[in-house]
């Protein structure tokens, strides 16, 4: 049937507009293309201006998973990601996600409904501070009490989410506030956010002083360079100076794979080369990196004879966990460039650290039996993938498998949950990054402890086609908590066996997912070459050794000189 | 050893128990501490603090600080009723003046 026009009196023909419509409104003015969200009570004003809006809303099937997907997308794009959820528990549920963006510094606004104003405070149904909650784990937070207020809030959020050291900002919208008609015209943007200041000049010729006369330098890269557009020049100031390199989880691709220098992965799971090094070095030229405890071992045997240059755009993190002999805070490409110590003569030392890159490679054909060999599938699977695909891992052994073992050409194609460490990131994560880069190859690299945290998002994954591959190693126990059990704990091996696992190619399929499973070494190419053709969502699981372990492995409370190895 | 931390903030829903709760989770006890009610918005914030067990850097702490949206500035110094000669029954020593 035909629908016949409807002419409405002119009052109703005008558009309404209440604090939701410009909640929408001003997310669709701030460039935002696409949310990740779940409905409910107090939030419902916004879901109703949502229809008809500009915005793509991918329902997910809990609300974590907004925010890890939201996390994902903004890591990619460097534009802030945006979370939805109702009050109390769909607040609560984003807790994780928020706190992951704020541990990694991933720009975020994250969107939540309250109880009206009137009600706040009163024990209200479905009514949590989460504005005092997530207190420790955003950047900022605010609560908008006047619908006249909500464009100027949003956007000052967006600001603070995506200037300086990004972070998660929360807005909390009470729900009276949301369905108020407002009664003045929409308020005209605001100005563009500042750049980040350059470093003092006096600052960077302290730095040059001390690295003209270095005799053991190591350039120690961490997440700040990407975050900080600064990967050009970092890789600039590497081929300049031929300073041995060595990167954190999250620095991982700042450095090409190949470049001349670069040792790899510093830290628990690192490199012997990258540590050996930095143990034996006399300067440490630290870039937006913060001395985590996972890289740096036991703090006070760290790097034990290297002076320290720590740069970071956060003043902050200057000398929090490690005096410093010069200290630069600012723009890291600015002060990278800036840095030019001339000549370095530190040829010997360069052989040194070479030597033990090649002395100490991965080696990959001395694995026994004919069982699939985790860390050698991870660099055929890399490799085949090309250096421009995208991992979204999840946590565990194969998050630390896959910073050995695959090559990235950038640090954002590395998508992990670094300083949360958080399991479930890795499907939310890979379906926000294949949303935002649909075109690429993007590989959730899953366990079976940590898939199982947010397997509910295979509904994602099917309802909006998306073409992220799940590769799941399935050892059928929690294996980083193993492995620690048995060298730390006595083998006292306690509730890490998940024998009882389901059967994921049978989950995957129930949710609508292509899904297959191999046993064997023999059938890894032909598994690699069809998750890699394959067009929508796919889940490959692979049966691996539940023996097999995370190696080298500095164990928790030693110095990073005491590497373990098989 | 304790500190004295003069903290001008934008005196807005949230500022201050985010001020205090950073303050406590970075590991200071707050042995003392005023607010005055500004102008426009405006409020001052003087606080006595020591590091609860093991010692802190407090300039970390004062950049940890100064990097909050709300703080518009931060100094260590002497409280400011003190430091106006207006000190109160139980004001606190300051062991730092600038």
């Amino acid at each position: 049937m035909t629908a016949l026009p409807i002419t409405l009196p002119e009052a109703e023909t005008q558009q309404r507009t209440t604090g939701a419509h410009w909640v929408v409104r001003t997310l669709e003015e701030l460039g935002v293309h696409r949310i990740f969200g779940y409905p409910g009570g107090a939030i419902m004003p916004v879901y109703d201006a949502l229809v008809g809006s500009k915005l793509e809303h991918i329902l997910v099937r809990h609300e974590q998973a907004a925010s890890f997907a939201a996390d994902a997308q903004a890591r990619l794009s460097g534009k802030a990601g945006v979370c939805l959820a109702t009050s109390g528990p769909g607040a609560t549920n984003l807790l994780t996600g928020i706190a992951n963006a704020y541990m990694d510094s991933v720009p975020m606004v994250v969107l939540t409904g309250q109880v009206p104003t009137g009600l706040m405070g009163t024990d209200a149904f479905q009514e949590v501070d989460v504005f005092g909650m997530s207190l420790p784990v955003v950047k900022h937070s605010i609560i908008v009490r006047e619908p006249e207020e909500i464009p100027a809030r949003i956007r000052e959020a967006f600001a603070i989410a995506e200037s300086g050291r990004p972070g998660p900002v929360l807005v909390d919208l009470p729900k009276d506030t949301l369905q108020a008609e407002v009664g003045q015209p929409y308020p005209p943007q605001s100005l563009p956010a500042a750049k980040p200041s350059p470093a003092s000049s006096s600052e960077i010729d302290a730095a040059t002083a001390l690295l003209a006369c270095a005799k053991r330098p190591v350039f120690y890269m961490g997440g700040g360079i990407g975050l900080g557009g600064a990967v050009e020049a970092a890789r600039d100031f590497m081929a300049r100076t031929g300073i041995p390199a060595v990167s954190t989880l999250k620095a991982m691709g700042c450095a090409h794979p190949d470049a001349k220098n670069y040792l790899g992965m510093l830290g628990m799971h690192g490199t012997r080369a990258a540590n050996m090094a930095v143990q034996d070095s006399d300067l440490l030229i630290c870039c937006g990196a913060r001395f985590d405890d996972r890289a740096t071992g036991k703090p006070d045997s760290f790097a034990p004879d290297a002076r320290i240059i720590h740069m970071d755009l956060d003043a902050a993190e200057i000398g929090k966990l490690r005096n410093v002999d010069a200290g630069i805070a600012g723009d890291l490409a600015d002060a990278l460039a800036r840095l030019d110590p001339g000549y370095l003569d530190i040829d010997p030392w360069r052989q040194v650290c070479s030597q033990r890159k090649t002395e100490f490679a991965f080696r990959y054909d001395d694995a026994p039996g004919s069982g699939i060999f985790a860390p050698a599938l991870l660099k055929q699977l890399s490799e085949a993938a090309g250096d421009d695909f995208i991992a979204a891992c999840d946590v565990g052994q194969h998050q630390m498998w896959v910073a050995q073992h695959c090559r990235f050409s950038r640090p954002e194609h590395h998508l992990t949950s670094a300083g949360l460490g958080a399991m479930g990131y890795g499907l939310p994560a890979g379906i926000g990054a294949a949303m935002e880069r649909p075109d690429a190859q993007v590989i959730t690299v899953t366990g079976d402890g940590s898939i199982m945290m947010n397997i509910q998002e295979l509904a994602t994954a099917r309802r909006y086609s998306v073409p992220v591959k799940i590769l799941l190693l399935d050892n059928s126990s929690l294996g980083l908590v193993r492995q620690w059990q048995e060298y730390f704990f006595d083998q006292n091996f306690s509730e890490i066996d998940l024998y009882d696992n389901p059967d994921f190619a049978e989950v995957a399929r129930s949710f609508g997912v292509e899904a297959f499973t191999i046993h064997s070494r023999a059938e890894v190419p032909a598994a690699i070459d069809r998750l890699l053709s394959a067009t929508g969502p796919i889940l490959a699981h692979c049966l691996i050794d539940p023996r097999e372990n995370v190696w080298p492995l500095v164990p928790p409370g030693k110095s990073n000189a005491d590497m373990m190895e098989d | 050893m304790s500190h004295t931390l003069n903290i001008r903030i934008a005196d807005r829903e949230g500022a201050l128990v985010r001020l205090i709760g950073l303050v406590e989770r970075r590991g200071y006890e707050i042995c003392a501490m005023d607010k005055s009610a500004g102008d426009a918005g405006i409020a001052d914030i003087t606080m006595q603090i020591a590091p609860r067990g093991g010692e802190r850097r407090i300039d970390v702490l004062m950049r940890q600080v100064a990097r909050l949206f709300d703080v518009h500035a931060i100094r260590q110094g002497m409280p400011a009723h003190i430091a106006a000669g207006t000190a109160r029954p139980g004001g606190f020593q300051c062991r730092h003046p600038q």
